[in-house]
C-alpha cells in the first residue's frame, strides 16, 4: 500500500513537472487560513477548458511560501493566487522572492475573502505589497480596463459581495502585475457535494455570481494573454458590442 | 660636420701618441716622465673644466614662405584678388632680399612659382598643411599664412619649431553681410506617419533685427513641408522645421532661407539633403493558437520595444468550445483571415506563428502560398512549436513546409520533458549575447530548463542550428530567397525570463530579452543583422575622404572586397583593412562630383554576400560656404599657438613684420657646439699615457 502511495505521488509529481504551456492553478500557502475554498479550482478549470482554447493542468499546485524551494517552484509558474481572510505573514526573504517573481514577468492575484471593510488580511497584505513595491501604488480598474474585456465583456466588478466596485492593481512594465480583489470572487464558485452553490451572492443574486465568475475567468485569460484586448485591432469590435448591449 | 671634427682631433691625438712613442725610442728619457705627467694633467683639466669648442657660421638669407589659402571660401569678397595684388606689388623685392617660396593650399599643399593664384572648389585643412610645411621647411623661416581661417577640420596644427614663425594674414571686411545655413542636424532615417524634426543652425552677420523666412521643400513634389520666420541677430540661431512623412521611400529635401539685401553670396542660403522614410517601425504580425505563457512574455517584450509595432491575434476560443454567453458578451472578434493573408500581409516585416494551425479556421492552403511569397520577397517568418505547429499543425505538403529550415515528418511528436538545451556554436550571432566570452558560455550552460519540444524529422541542408537537445534541433534558422525563417521547437522560453529569480549571478531575463530581440530584428531584416553591410555617410564633398566601415555578420572570418564605381562609370578596388573581428575599414577620396556606388562583396565557399551603398559627392565643400565670415577665433588660436599675432592684409608691411619678429627666431649667427671633453679618444689616450708612465718609471727606461 505504501509503495502504491509513493507511486501515485511520483506520477502526480512527474505529471506536474511536465506542465509547460498549460495554465496551472497555483495557490500560495502561508501560515494562516490560506485555503478558504479548497475545491473551487476544479470547477474553474473545467469551465475554462469547456469555453476557451486554454489548455489546463488538471491538478492544483500549492506553493508553500516558507519552502526552501520557493524560487524553483515559482520559476515555472507564471501566475499565482493568494487567498485569505485573516492576517498574512510572509517572511521578508520570501517577499523579496515575490518581488523578483513579478519583476521577471510573474502575475499575482490576491483576494481578501473576509468580506470586511477593515480586515486583518487587507491591512497585512497592503503592508506586504508596500514592502514589496515601495515605488508603486495601487491603481483602480475602470470600465475600459483590460481585465474587463480580456475574454468576456464585463461592466461591473463584483464578487460574492461588492465591497469595492473595482479591482486594484500594481502596474509594472505597462501591465497589471499584482491584482487585488476585496469582493470574494472565488466564493462564487464554491459548491457543496451535491453541486449546489454554497454561498449566495449579495445583492445581485445569480446574475452577480455569473458576472463574478466571468470576471475570474477574465483574470485567468489576462494572465495568459496580457493586455492583448487593449490592442487597436479589437477596439472597434468591442466598442460596437458595448454599444449594442446598451 | 661634427664627424669631420672628430676625425680631425683623433688624427691629431694619434700623432701626439706616436710622437711620444718615438721619443721613448730615441731615448729622450730625462723629461719623458715629466712630459707624460704633464699631458695627463692637461687631460684631467679638460675633463674637469668641460671645455667646449664653438663653431660659428653666418646666415646669408632668411627663408620666407608665402602660404596662400585657395579653398572655395577665398573666392568671396575678392579675398584672393587682394592676395594677388599684394604678391604683384611685393614679390620682386622679396626675392632679392629673402629666400622666398610660394605655396598654395586647400586640403593639400602645392608649391607654385606663379604670383597670381586662383580659387579651387575644395575645402580647407589649415592644420594638416601647416604641419606638413613646418616639418619640411628650412630653418629659420617665416611663414605668412594668407587665409580667411575657415578650416574644415576645426583642429589646430600640432607641429611647431623654435626657428619657424607662422604669421596669419587676414582680411578686414567691415561691411560683411551674410545669412547662411551653418549646420543641419536630422536623423537620416524617419518613419511613415511619425513627425520628423530637422534642426538648422543659421549663421547671420550684418542683418541684425531683420526677419528671414526658412522653408523646407520636398524637391520631388515641389511641396513646401514647413516654413518659419526667424529674427536675425549676429551669430548663430537654431531653427526647427518638422513634417510628417506620408509615404515610404527616399525623399530629396531642400532647406531655403530668404535672400537678404547685400549678402556676400546666396550660395549658402539653401541646403539639399536626402532622407529615407521607412515603414512605421518593425511591423510584426503574431498569430497564436492558444493563450500561453510564451505568448504573454513575448508579447510583453515586443510591446515594450518602441521600435516594434505589434499586431497580434490569439485564438481564445476554438470552434468546438462551448459558448455560455451570447456573442455580444464576448470580447472576441472574427479572425480576419482575408485581411491577414491577402490584404495586409505585405505591410508587415515579420509574421510569427505560435502553436497556430490554419486547418481549424477555414484558411485555404492558397493563403499559405502568400506567406511563402512574403518570405521569398524579403519578409521574416517565425514558427514557435506546440501541438498545432509543424507537422502536427498540418503544415506538411503546404508552401510553409518549403520555407521551413526543418524537415516535417509524420512521426513528429510533441514531447514534454525538462531539459537544458545545448548550444551548438557560442560564436553564433544569437548566442553571443554578452561581451565576456566566458560569462556568455556560463550563462548558457546554467540557463533555466525548458519544458517541451517538437521532435521534428531533422534539419534541412542550409539550416543553422543554434540550440539542440540530444540530436534534435531546438532552434534553427535559414535564409529563403530574400527572407529569413526562424523556428523554435519549444514554447517554454518564457522560463528563461521567469527563471531569473533563480540566479543572483546571471541575468536570465536580460538574456531572454536580448535573445528574442535579436531574432525579431534578424528575421525582420534589420540592417544590423544583414550578413554584410556598409556604414558611411550619404553626402560628401570633392576632396573630402569617404570613410567606409564594412560590418560582417558571418561565422567565417573573411576579408571583403570593396569596389567603388565613380560617377564616370570607372571602377576602383579599394584597400581594405581589418579593424576588429567582423569589422573592416576602407576609404577613398572623391575627385569629381556625382553619385558614387560602393559595393562590398564577401565570398564564403560558393555563397556570395553583397551590400551596396550610394554616396553623393557635391562640387563644393559645404563647410566652406556655411559661414563665410573670417573665422577670427580660429586665426587667433593659431597665432597664439605659434606665438605670433594675426595681421590684416590691408595694413600688412612684410618687411616691418620680419624686422619685428626676426629676433624671436634667429640671431645673426648660428652656433654649433663641439664638446672636447666628451671625446672617447681622450679617455683612451689618458689610459695609454697612464700605463706608459708606469712602464717608464718601473723599468727605468
Amino acid at each position: 500500500m505504501k509503495k502504491l502511495y509513493c507511486f501515485i505521488i511520483l506520477v502526480f509529481n512527474i505529471n506536474f513537472l511536465l506542465a509547460t504551456d498549460k495554465f496551472v492553478f497555483a495557490q500560495l500557502k502561508y501560515p494562516g487560513n490560506w485555503d478558504p475554498y479548497p475545491q473551487v479550482y476544479s470547477d474553474i478549470l473545467d469551465i475554462l477548458t469547456l469555453t476557451t482554447s486554454v489548455k489546463v493542468e488538471k491538478e492544483r499546485k500549492v506553493i508553500d511560501i516558507t519552502s526552501e524551494n520557493l524560487k524553483q517552484e515559482l520559476a515555472k509558474i507564471p501566475f499565482i493566487i493568494i487567498l485569505g481572510d485573516s492576517e498574512v505573514k510572509i517572511p521578508t526573504k520570501s517577499i523579496k522572492v515575490l518581488r523578483d517573481y513579478v519583476l521577471n514577468g510573474g502575475t499575482i492575484f490576491i483576494e481578501d475573502t473576509s468580506e470586511l471593510y477593515y480586515s486583518s488580511f487587507d491591512t497585512s497584505i497592503r503592508s506586504i505589497i508596500k514592502t514589496m513595491f515601495p515605488e508603486y501604488k495601487f491603481k483602480k480598474t475602470t470600465s475600459d480596463h483590460v481585465l474587463m474585456k480580456s475574454f468576456y465583456l464585463i461592466r461591473n466588478v463584483t464578487g460574492r459581495v461588492i465591497l469595492a466596485p473595482y479591482l486594484e492593481y500594481i502596474e509594472y512594465e505597462n501591465r497589471p502585475a499584482i491584482i487585488y480583489s476585496r469582493n470574494n470572487i472565488v466564493a462564487c464558485w464554491a459548491r457543496d457535494r451535491f453541486g449546489k452553490f454554497i454561498y449566495n451572492c449579495i445583492p445581485g443574486g445569480e446574475q452577480q455570481r455569473f458576472n463574478s465568475q466571468k470576471l475570474f475567468l477574465n483574470i485567468i485569460m489576462y494572465s495568459l494573454c496580457g493586455t492583448y484586448k487593449m490592442d487597436k485591432v479589437h477596439q472597434p469590435f468591442i466598442e460596437q458590442k458595448l454599444r449594442y448591449k446598451k | 660636420m661634427i664627424l669631420l671634427k672628430l676625425s680631425f682631433l683623433s688624427i691629431f691625438l694619434t700623432i701626439i701618441l706616436f710622437g711620444l712613442i718615438l721619443i721613448v725610442f730615441v731615448k729622450v728619457k730625462k723629461n719623458l716622465v715629466r712630459l707624460i705627467r704633464l699631458l695627463l694633467f692637461l687631460i684631467l683639466i679638460l675633463f674637469s673644466l668641460q671645455i667646449k669648442y664653438k663653431v660659428v657660421k653666418k646666415i646669408d638669407k632668411i627663408n620666407i614662405s608665402i602660404l596662400i589659402d585657395t579653398s572655395y571660401s577665398m573666392k568671396f569678397n575678392n579675398r584672393l584678388a587682394k592676395v594677388n595684388k599684394f604678391l604683384q606689388e611685393n614679390i620682386n623685392k622679396l626675392v632679392k632680399k629673402y629666400d622666398l617660396k610660394i605655396y598654395t593650399f586647400n586640403t593639400e599643399l602645392y608649391e607654385t612659382k606663379s604670383s597670381s593664384v586662383v580659387s579651387t572648389s575644395a575645402g580647407t585643412k589649415i592644420n594638416n598643411v601647416l604641419d606638413k610645411l613646418i616639418t619640411e621647411i628650412k630653418e629659420p623661416s617665416f611663414i605668412f599664412l594668407f587665409s580667411d581661417g575657415i578650416n574644415n577640420t576645426e583642429e589646430l596644427p600640432v607641429v611647431k619649431k623654435e626657428n619657424v614663425m607662422v604669421i596669419p594674414i587676414i582680411f578686414d571686411e567691415p561691411k560683411f553681410q551674410d545669412v547662411s545655413i551653418y549646420n543641419v542636424r536630422f536623423s537620416k532615417i524617419g518613419f511613415k506617419d511619425v513627425e520628423h524634426r530637422i534642426k538648422i543652425d543659421l549663421f547671420s552677420y550684418g542683418n541684425n533685427n531683420n526677419y528671414c523666412k526658412v522653408k523646407l521643400y520636398n524637391l520631388s513634389t515641389n511641396e513646401v513641408l514647413d516654413t518659419t520666420d526667424v529674427l536675425l541677430k549676429d551669430g548663430f540661431t537654431e531653427v526647427v522645421l518638422k513634417f510628417v512623412p506620408k509615404l515610404v521611400g527616399k525623399y530629396k529635401l531642400k532647406i531655403e532661407i530668404s535672400k537678404m539685401q547685400n549678402e556676400i553670396t546666396y550660395e549658402n542660403n539653401s541646403y539639399v539633403f536626402d532622407l529615407e522614410i521607412k515603414k512605421n517601425k518593425i511591423r510584426v504580425l503574431y498569430l497564436c493558437g492558444q493563450p500561453s505563457p510564451e505568448y504573454f512574455h513575448l508579447r510583453n517584450l515586443l510591446k515594450n520595444d518602441p521600435a516594434i509595432d505589434l499586431v497580434s491575434f490569439v485564438i481564445l476560443r476554438n470552434p468546438e468550445d462551448i459558448a455560455i454567453v451570447p456573442d455580444e458578451d464576448l470580447a472576441l472578434i472574427p479572425f480576419p483571415t482575408y485581411d491577414i493573408f491577402i490584404k495586409e500581409l505585405f505591410n508587415y516585416d515579420l509574421v510569427i506563428f505560435e502553436n497556430f494551425t490554419y486547418t481549424k479556421f477555414g484558411i485555404p492552403i492558397q493563403y499559405l502560398e502568400n506567406i511563402k511569397k512574403f518570405v521569398l520577397s524579403g519578409g521574416g517568418f517565425i514558427m514557435i512549436g506546440g501541438e498545432n505547429s509543424f507537422f502536427l499543425g498540418g503544415y506538411k505538403y503546404t508552401p510553409i513546409e518549403e520555407i521551413l529550415p526543418v524537415v516535417l515528418s509524420d512521426k513528429e511528436q510533441w514531447v514534454e520533458v525538462e531539459y537544458r538545451p545545448e548550444v551548438v556554436d557560442y560564436n553564433n550571432l544569437f548566442i553571443k549575447i554578452f561581451e565576456d566570452k566566458k560569462e556568455n558560455e556560463q550563462i548558457w550552460q546554467s540557463i533555466p530548463m525548458l519544458g517541451n519540444y517538437q521532435k521534428v524529422g531533422g534539419v534541412k541542408e542550409n539550416a543553422v542550428v543554434i540550440l539542440k537537445y540530444k540530436d534534435f534541433p531546438i532552434m534553427c534558422y535559414s535564409e529563403k530567397g530574400k527572407g529569413r525563417v526562424f523556428v523554435s521547437m519549444t514554447n517554454t522560453t518564457w522560463r528563461w525570463s521567469l527563471g531569473n529569480i533563480l540566479s543572483e549571478k546571471y541575468d536570465y531575463k536580460d538574456l531572454y530579452t536580448k535573445f528574442w530581440k535579436n531574432i525579431i530584428y534578424f528575421t525582420s531584416g534589420a540592417e544590423e543583422f544583414k550578413n554584410i553591410y556598409i556604414v558611411a555617410d550619404d553626402n560628401y564633398n570633392i576632396g573630402q575622404q569617404v570613410d567606409l566601415q564594412i560590418v560582417l555578420n558571418l561565422k567565417e572570418d573573411v576579408k571583403p572586397e570593396v569596389v567603388v564605381v565613380n560617377p564616370d562609370k570607372t571602377n576602383k578596388f579599394l584597400t581594405v583593412k581589418k579593424l576588429s573581428e567582423g569589422k573592416y575599414i576602407s576609404n577613398f577620396v572623391p575627385t569629381i562630383d556625382g553619385k558614387y556606388k560602393v559595393s562590398a562583396i564577401v565570398r564564403v565557399g560558393k555563397k556570395i554576400y553583397t551590400d551596396e551603398k550610394e554616396i553623393y559627392v557635391g562640387s563644393t565643400a559645404v563647410k566652406e560656404v556655411a559661414m563665410l565670415k573670417t573665422n577670427l577665433d580660429y586665426i587667433q588660436n593659431l597665432a597664439e599657438f605659434y606665438g605670433s599675432k594675426p595681421i590684416y592684409l590691408e595694413k600688412f608691411d612684410i618687411e616691418k613684420t620680419i624686422d619685428e619678429f626676426k629676433s624671436r627666431i634667429v640671431s645673426k649667427e648660428v652656433v654649433s657646439v663641439f664638446e672636447i671633453y666628451r671625446l672617447p679618444y681622450l679617455v683612451l689616450i689618458f689610459i695609454i699615457l697612464f700605463l706608459l708612465e708606469i712602464f717608464v718609471v718601473r723599468y727605468k727606461l
